[in-house]
């Protein structure tokens, strides 16, 4: 989906806040926080590519004004609920207050047995394709031609990872910073 | 308390909230938080890294495994990946090219490798910039790479991590594998940091 966390060459961002060798961590709730998704990961209660998604559907201005373990809890949150484990109401009695979640999923698409097998050196041009759900490919890629430097082993397909048949293909972009677009 | 729009829960309450849901459905929450951040903390360090990038340094039969399938060469040395990390690519850095990763997407790292990622690499400003104005982004890093130097941004996927194999620093010939790896940091293996040649005394 074109939503909010595609930040790829999004303009208008400021100087990163760099420390050198900076902490993952700030506080102990955002220890506890991820904790927690790995936990539902390992129980099955959900699945890695359902998680990223769930906190892609965040709407942008919760999304953008929440830190990163706040991302990754509401995601999870979201999963609970929509698996059935916590209702919203639940979930804000045992908050003590409103507990925002992500919006609702769109359709995404399923997978192409037929997809295009990938060698190291192909000339490429990347889809100008638009998914409603859940998609791994950040839109500024969208339409460049690159050259196919390399290729993944076989993986569950992250747009509808029931069907273990995907395999990715590194493109290299050539851009120079001081050219202007197009 | 009839308030029709209640004010949003403190996020220690809505991980409290969480953690209770996850305890009713019998998943025992509170003793997985102190087991992973227990593995966080003391199993998902750069030092894994660090080992790999040094013995590359100093074995070239290595370094050519580690650059074919990064994934078996790290399992050599006893570093696992999880199962979702399902490709391991390591970026060889030279003095024309140098590689830095971002995942502008979210924060997919080889975490069990070189760490968790630091909070500057889930930041916005980094995800938005370095895939734009690399160059411009690693300079305010400190990081000032000669105009003829190329640089190469990896956009991590979901299943495809990768690592940066830094430049070996000069000044360190005949140095053993241990007091080399001692040298590699987490920022070097982003790529957003070089290693500094040790000052002559030392």
């Amino acid at each position: 989906m074109d939503g909010i966390h595609d930040l790829g060459g999004k303009q208008g961002f400021g100087r990163v806040r760099h420390s050198p060798n900076g902490p993952p961590f700030h506080a102990e709730w955002e220890k506890r926080a991820n904790a927690l998704y790995g936990l539902a990961v390992r129980a099955g209660i959900l699945n890695m590519d359902e998680y990223r998604h769930a906190i892609e559907r965040m709407t942008p201005r919760h999304y953008l004004s929440a830190s990163y373990y706040e991302r990754s809890l509401t995601g999870l949150a979201t999963l609970l609920v929509e698996k059935g484990l916590v209702t919203p109401d639940e979930l804000e009695r045992l908050a003590g207050g409103a507990f925002p979640l992500a919006s609702a999923s769109a359709p995404g698409r399923t997978n192409a047995v037929d997809a295009p097998r990938f060698r190291v050196g192909d000339r490429v041009v990347v889809r100008n394709e638009h998914v409603a759900g859940h998609v791994r490919m950040p839109a500024y890629i969208r339409g460049k031609r690159g050259v196919v430097v390399g290729v993944s082993p076989v993986y569950p397909f992250p747009d509808d990872a029931l069907t273990p048949l995907a395999r990715a293909a590194t493109i290299a972009i050539e851009r120079n910073e001081k050219r202007k677009h197009r | 308390m009839s308030d029709p729009q209640p004010s949003v829960a403190p996020i220690e309450r809505r991980v409290d909230a969480v953690e209770a849901v996850l305890a009713t459905h019998g998943h025992r929450p509170s003793e997985f938080v102190v087991e992973a951040t227990k593995t966080a903390d003391e199993r998902w360090v750069p030092e894994n890294g660090a080992r790999i990038v040094a013995r590359a340094w100093t074995d070239p039969a290595y370094r050519a495994r580690l650059l074919a399938n990064g994934k078996a060469a790290a399992a050599e040395l006893g570093f696992e990946l999880p199962r979702h990390h399902r490709h391991l690519v390591f970026l060889e850095d030279t003095p024309d090219v140098h590689n830095v990763i971002c995942c502008t997407l979210c924060s997919c790292t080889a975490f069990t490798i070189i760490g968790l990622p630091p909070d500057w690499y889930k930041d916005f400003d980094y995800r938005a910039r370095v895939v734009r104005e690399s160059r411009t982004v690693l300079k305010e890093m400190g990081l000032d790479l000669p105009p003829e130097v190329e640089i190469r941004v990896w956009d991590t996927t979901a299943d495809t991590r990768y690592v940066v194999l830094p430049l070996r620093p000069r000044g360190t010939d005949g140095w053993s594998e241990e007091r080399l790896a001692s040298l590699v940091t987490k920022d070097a293996m982003i790529g957003v940091a070089r290693i500094a040649a040790p000052a002559r005394s030392s």
